[in-house]
């Protein structure tokens, strides 16, 4: 059977420490402002602050970056094609092909598309490129997004963001009944953010509480 | 048949082409800066990454459909009704497209590559069908008016005449015929158009909506009948202005009529409007009230008083009606208001976040970080002055069209 | 009139050329802007044909972690750092600023070449100046001073900027100091704690508890004054795998700490009254006879006599005279007090027994009537801490084994805060919690120290024979502005943020600073305590010289050279080096890095162990400490009795009693002006004040803020992202205000570590007291009292 990729991460290991956004954003030498990988807080109006009224409280935090869905919005609708899904699952953007139109990022339901704005060259620190060699530099104005680090597994290692501080992260065949992955969405009910979309997302969460 | 000529004053016409060149110099120097930046240098962001640029560009392609649907419909049927503006309708619904299309150009990220368009489109995507709609309205709509005016060119041995300067009677039998079919076809992909281009550039705040069958359904007549107050009134506010400053007279129970047309259209516009709101009520409370009474909501209200009420005010009353300054008001009014009711409904888009939990965001006294699922979206400078270059140069298309096309017609062929 | 035709046409058509040139021009420019392919940018490191290296690193600042690195270099430059194998796995970290070294490192803020101060101190006027030029006025200013004064009134200060055994706090400089005689400041961070535990259990110091890889055999964790997830992140996964193999975790903390979210049990005690809470837990452990009693009368001065009189333990010699100093017990069969190594014992647990007409009372009674006075109901008043909540918690702690107290320098934090430690020691002796795997009463740091003793040894760092006098870094204070116990006049700052770390901002900058002759300081940044030098040295980052690193897990790692030093960066031993061959003492300072490090190596004990420098240079990392690391397995206990002492009969406080903080208390007079209790916790962008700079971090963590109860806040007027003032009588700071119903009422948080240019105006570190308890010499900077008002 062919392979499916896909991530678990599990929300109640995550603290929210942004080491996954940090290895997402050095690996692929992003620009100031642009984040591929997110971990937001699930709780009061700010970071790492929490919902209800002390000394009834609640916090959690949810990693979020492309969910590779099986049925991605984004492909649909990108006029010239730029956006792509692989048989093994990672959805990607051709950077050579992208108009930089934004519709990718309209379409998305989870808002993890993000676009290349501004050029920062002058305030980049260092003024060069750092980070993985073969992830190619994106141009100004094109869309950006997660690629599940598909130069790390087309080499057979694992994307840059699964060594976490808490280990909350993995990454396997979801098509492979004893992987991993599909054992801890099996044993500790991994679910999909927005399921009833039918976007069928490759990245499952297991619940932070239970 | 003589071109319409400019009066009473040189100096108004040179005046006016400097003002519009000055801006569209203007534009092009701040489309430079985009392009050099990024387009950053809007208030564009990944939480509203569709802005002022593609309103215009779904308003625009509404409102040239709908100059063109109206005389084109009675046209193809056969009526005299809005013969003498046909012509006119044609030339507005043509460059109002083609300045839909150049809007969007200026938006891309990569204007260079826009030639992907063709050479590898996504039959998927709604905004490729955009292109295509719009290619053929374009070459529906050209077609119409070179058989609607081909005659008058040949006659006065015009080269876009093309070399076709038969005006025998069955050339002009021909010619209307073709003018005809060709106006059913502009009227038809006219509407899809409409419909079509408003779906793309909505898609940002409806998207949460567009699931029910039932807001889709109530999508179609939206756009539409936005889309014919704004052909109307725009139509309407030309007629105005070409009244004042050439010798193209429409007769005044023409104009009439499309001032009591546009205020019915106001109002069904607005009855939609309330039809949407109150399903949207009926569907769940949140999204109503948040449209109804939250941060954007003075935008829809001001756009309901100013765009709505005032030219219903004013078209409603015979006196008014017939006073060329009191309906060409009217008519920018009405264009106002549409265009603000889709843009304050566009701004809601930001309000709702994809992921709907409560979110952290850092301080910041800049209400937008990398962090922002929610924000907030003012246009800046440079998107106002590329906007106001490209609707420059629309006008100056327009004003170029009246001076060289047979707009005017000295007897009805 | 009309316009012709022709006119027209004309008009409009260079109407058209205008507008078409301008915006074809426009256009043009821009499009012919290059638009690189899609593949790489111009900068040669960059390009795929640069050959890339992989080195091996260490990241060791001060947040313990010591994460091992994978060192990626691309024609000289330093492109990447990633998480690298440790030999033991389980240890294998990295974090969110481990991974921004490339910024860090290239930083154009990055001090360049040695500078001499022009102006006056903190105006910020500098002169370039050459290396020779300031080692020769280094030396000649330390000389000077030390003929003048004694070499002791050069003060080497230095706090764990860095675990390099080379150039870290405890490398070449003291390796200088030794040999030069200077002062060296020690201690006075991070002490009471510690001291607490080494008073209760005897050391070795610092080494009391299990290794952190344990921390997932315990059933139950309490995770006490710690924000485990900002300030141990790397400790975090244990503690998460503790709770998936069905483990409680309880979290003890004034706030809603992140770690707080993840328990299943959070208690927010007042802040400073850790002690009341523990005594309360022992007397529901005492009470509901929750102990391990064959424990305690074993392995602990339980039952041990203490003599009324004098509280000192009954000692046979009392009893019968000319004998030993044996320590006794009451037997209960033969109904005497017997010395506590007889056979056929039954010891009595508790009482109070007549001895030869002295009245004792077990040692395990005094606690029980200690603990009494301090009963949940008793307490409550003090922790705030509800009755069941209590119970609960010593419930779980006493029966749930194996249970591990993992406690954070949140505690370390307050006046009394030896007594804190002394409770948990005996909270996990009273249970025995203690010795076996997954019990221990300091989790998450074992072992840690063993790695670096070994490498420490005379050989590197007092190669004359000759010593540094240590003093402590509270009395240092004293020393520098009053003289006593004698002047220090000069400060060679390395590895440390000297005027942000230590406490009484205004203090250092009014009082001391002004009384200096000389102040040098090594950095890689204008830092707060580099702007107030005599003489600024620009340091290596650790990526630009080779070192052996020892952070707090039990590995030694190696830290090749990856980069070369950047402009005229010097690594601490260069200057060192520089300077002590300046001095003359050009015989210890004869040797390069490489050199040294197979001097340091060079040992039979290491090499019986394994631990060889070529081992290290190509796995990268060594396993030091033998796994796993259970300290006290042997129930051996360097007390002078041999025991766990929660009796101890030579301090002060026999028993651990609380005392309330210094100022951090409603009691306190100072509270009716100063309301609220200030802490500066730990923040995982920052390292204390490494990493302040780094753009990436900085995207997430924009500025500094003062975290407030909104019920707090609304009654001062203040609202989420407000400007406002925090003061005290010592000083002020202006930054905005973050609401959090995190924060307990009557506290706030700044986080710690920004510096005065990231400040509004002021400093967070002006609020803090630099009190004194004179029996741990701590510095106490949760002890503090503050207002907040709108700004």
């Amino acid at each position: 059977m062919a392979k499916r990729y896909g991530m678990v991460i599990d929300l109640k290991r995550c603290v929210g420490c942004q080491t996954c956004a940090l290895v997402c954003k050095l690996e692929n030498h992003q620009p100031l402002g642009l984040w591929w990988n997110r971990v937001l807080t699930i709780g009061g109006p700010e970071i790492d602050t929490p919902f209800g009224t002390y000394p009834d409280l609640q916090m959690s935090f949810l990693p979020i970056a492309c969910q590779h869905c099986e049925d991605p919005p984004c492909v649909e609708v990108c006029p010239v094609g730029a956006a792509y899904k692989r048989e093994d699952g990672l959805v990607l953007i051709n950077w050579e092909t992208c108009i930089g139109c934004r519709y990718c990022i309209v379409a998305c339901p989870y808002g993890v598309r993000v676009y290349n704005w501004r050029s920062t060259k002058e305030q980049e620190i260092p003024d060069f490129q750092v980070g993985a060699p073969e992830v190619p530099a994106r141009p100004l104005g094109v869309g950006e997004k997660c690629t599940f680090c598909v130069h790390r597994v087309d080499k057979g290692l694992q994307p840059a963001c699964i060594p976490c501080p808490s280990r909350a992260r993995f990454f396997g065949d979801l098509n492979d009944p004893n992987s991993e992955v599909s054992k801890l969405i099996k044993e500790k009910g991994g679910y999909q953010l927005k399921s009833e979309l039918g976007t069928n997302p490759s990245v499952f969460y297991l619940p932070a509480k239970r | 048949m003589k071109a319409a000529t400019i009066r009473p004053d040189s100096k108004n016409l040179y005046a006016w082409i400097a003002v519009l060149v000055a801006i569209i110099a203007g534009a092009a120097y701040a489309w430079t800066v985009q392009t050099i930046e990024g387009l950053g240098v809007t208030g564009l962001t990944n939480v509203m990454p569709w802005g002022l640029y593609v309103q215009f560009f779904g308003f625009l392609l509404g409102m040239g459909g709908g100059a063109i649907i109206v005389s084109a419909a009675m046209d193809a049927a056969g009526m005299q009704t809005f013969k003498s503006i046909s012509r006119i309708s044609i030339v507005v619904g043509v460059v109002a497209v083609a300045l839909g299309s150049v809007f969007i150009l200026g938006d891309l990220g990569r204007p260079e590559r826009a030639i992907y368009f063709f050479i590898s489109p996504n039959w998927e995507s709604s905004m490729v069908w955009d292109m295509i709609f719009m290619i053929l309205f374009l070459v529906l709509a050209v077609g119409y008016g070179w058989f609607s005016m081909r005659a008058d060119l040949a006659r006065k041995r015009s080269p876009l005449a093309l070399g076709v300067n038969d005006v025998s009677e069955k050339a002009l039998r021909r010619d209307r015929t073709m003018s005809r079919i060709l106006a059913g076809g502009t009227v038809v992909v006219g509407a899809l158009l409409a419909n079509q281009a408003s779906l793309t550039s909505w898609t940002l705040s409806e998207h949460e909506v567009l699931e029910t069958l039932s807001m889709r359904l109530l999508l179609a007549p939206l756009f539409l009948l936005s889309a014919l107050t704004s052909g109307v009134a725009v139509l309407l506010l030309v007629v105005a202005i070409l009244s004042r400053f050439t010798d193209i007279k429409i007769a005044s129970n023409t104009r009439e009529s499309l001032a009591k047309m546009l205020a019915v259209l106001v109002v069904l516009n607005l009855a939609v409007l309330v039809a949407e709101a109150a399903i949207l009520d009926f569907r769940g409370r949140v999204l109503f009230s948040v449209i109804m009474e939250g941060p954007y909501a003075p935008i829809l209200w001001s756009a309901i008083a100013i765009g709505a009420a005032v030219p219903l005010a004013m078209l409603a009353y015979p006196r008014t009606r017939r006073l060329g300054s009191t309906v060409a008001l009217a008519s920018v009014l009405s264009l106002a208001g549409v265009f603000l009711i889709r843009y304050s409904l566009l701004l809601q888009g930001t309000l709702y976040p994809h992921i709907a939990y409560p979110l952290g965001i850092p301080i910041q006294a800049i209400p937008q970080t990398v962090w922002s699922t929610v924000g907030s979206y003012t246009p800046t400078f440079i998107e106002v002055i590329v906007s106001a270059g490209i609707l420059a140069f629309g006008a100056l298309l327009l004003t170029f069209a009246v001076k060289i096309l047979p707009l005017k017609r000295e007897r009805s062929a | 009139m009309r316009i012709s035709r022709r006119r027209f046409l004309k008009l409009a058509a260079g109407a058209a050329a205008v507008s078409a040139t301008v915006y074809g021009f426009g256009s043009a420019r821009a499009l012919s802007l290059p638009i690189p392919p899609a593949t790489f940018r111009t900068s040669q490191a960059g390009s795929p044909q640069a050959v890339e290296k992989i080195v091996h690193g260490a990241c060791a600042p001060n947040c313990w972690s010591g994460c091992k690195l994978l060192v990626h270099v691309r024609d000289g430059k330093l492109v990447k750092t990633e998480m690298g194998p440790l030999q033991d796995t389980r240890y294998d970290r990295i974090c969110l600023r481990g991974l921004t070294h490339v910024q860090r490192t290239y930083h154009p803020d990055r001090l360049q070449y040695p500078m001499k101060r022009v102006g006056e101190r903190g105006e910020g006027k500098w002169q370039r100046i050459s290396w020779d030029e300031a080692i020769d006025t280094i030396a000649a200013k330390l000389t000077g001073i030390k003929e003048k004064y004694d070499s002791k009134a050069v003060c080497f200060v230095t706090t764990s900027g860095y675990y390099g055994i080379l150039n870290g706090f405890y490398g070449a400089n003291v390796r200088f100091a030794n040999m030069f005689q200077g002062t060296y400041g020690s201690a006075a961070l991070d002490s009471a704690m510690p001291l607490g535990m080494f008073q209760v259990l005897g050391g070795p110091s610092h080494n009391q508890g299990n290794e952190a890889a344990d921390l997932a055999n315990a059933k139950t964790i309490i995770v006490w004054g710690s924000n485990v997830t900002e300030s141990n992140l790397q400790n975090w996964h244990f503690v998460a795998d503790a709770i998936d193999n069905g483990g409680k975790l309880i979290v003890i903390n004034p706030n809603f700490t992140i770690g707080a979210s993840k328990a299943d049990i959070w208690v927010s005690v007042r802040p400073g009254s850790d002690t009341a809470l523990a005594l309360a837990m022992v007397d529901v452990i005492i009470k509901n006879t929750l102990y391990d009693r064959q424990f305690l009368l074993d392995h602990t001065v339980a039952p041990f006599l203490v003599r009324q009189d004098n509280g000192q333990f009954l000692r046979e010699k009392d009893v019968v005279q000319g004998v030993s100093d044996k320590y006794m017990v009451w037997d209960q069969a033969s109904n005497k007090a017997v010395p506590f190594d007889a056979s056929g014992l039954t010891p009595a647990l508790t009482g109070t027994y007549s001895v030869k007409g002295m009245q004792s009372d077990t040692a395990f009674q005094l606690l029980s009537d200690l603990a009494e006075q301090y009963s949940p109901e008793k307490s409550k008043t003090i922790t705030g801490v509800p009755e069941n909540v209590v119970e609960k918690v010593a419930h779980e702690y006493a029966t749930s084994k194996p249970a591990t107290i993992y406690w954070g320098f949140g505690l370390d934090r307050y006046h009394h805060a030896d007594l804190t430690g002394r409770a948990l020691a005996i909270l996990a002796a009273l249970t025995g919690n203690i010795g076996k795997p997954g019990a221990t009463p300091w989790g998450g740091f074992g072992g840690a120290t063993l790695v670096s003793s070994p490498l420490r040894t005379g050989k590197w760092t007092n190669p004359t024979g000759t010593s540094a006098t240590f003093l402590n870094n509270l009395l240092v204070y004293d020393a520098i502005e009053k003289g006593e116990p004698y002047p220090i006049k000069a400060l060679v700052v390395t590895n440390c943020n000297y005027v942000i770390t230590f406490p009484n901002q205004n203090k250092i900058l009014h009082d001391l600073f002004p009384k200096l002759d000389f102040i040098v300081v090594a950095d890689l940044f204008m830092t707060d305590t580099a702007k107030y030098a005599d003489i600024v040295l620009p340091s290596t980052s650790w990526f630009e010289n080779e070192d052996v690193v020892a952070s707090m897990h039990p590995h030694v790692m190696f830290q090749e050279k990856a980069i070369e030093p950047l402009c005229e960066c010097k690594s601490d031993l260069e200057i060192f080096t520089l300077l002590g061959n300046k001095m003359g003492a050009g015989e210890q300072w004869n040797k390069t890095a490489e050199e040294y490090m197979q001097l340091i190596f060079d040992d039979q004990k290491l090499r019986d162990a394994g631990i060889t420098l070529e081992k290290l240079k190509s796995e990268g990392s060594l396993r030091v400490v033998p796994s796993p690391y259970i300290p006290f397995q042997d129930l051996k206990f360097k007390t002078p009795s041999g025991r766990i002492e929660f009796y101890s009969e030579k301090l002060n406080e026999k028993l651990p009693v609380f005392h309330p903080p210094i100022e951090a208390w409603p009691d306190n007079p100072l509270a009716t002006k100063y309301p609220l209790v200030c802490i500066q916790a730990g923040s995982r962008f920052r390292v204390h004040t490494q990493y302040f700079n780094t753009p990436w971090l900085r995207e997430l963590d924009p500025r500094p803020f003062v975290e407030i109860n909104p019920s707090d806040a609304k009654l001062r007027g203040v609202n989420n992202g407000d400007v406002v003032e925090v003061y005290n009588d010592r000083g002020n700071v202006k930054l905005h205000a973050k609401l959090s119903e995190a924060l307990r009422p009557g506290m706030v948080n700044i986080s710690r570590g920004c510096t005065t240019s990231q400040f509004i105006q002021g400093n967070s570190q002006q609020l803090v007291a630099d009190h004194r308890n004179p029996d741990t010499l701590n510095c106490s900077f949760f002890d503090t009292l503050v207002e907040v008002k709108k700004a």
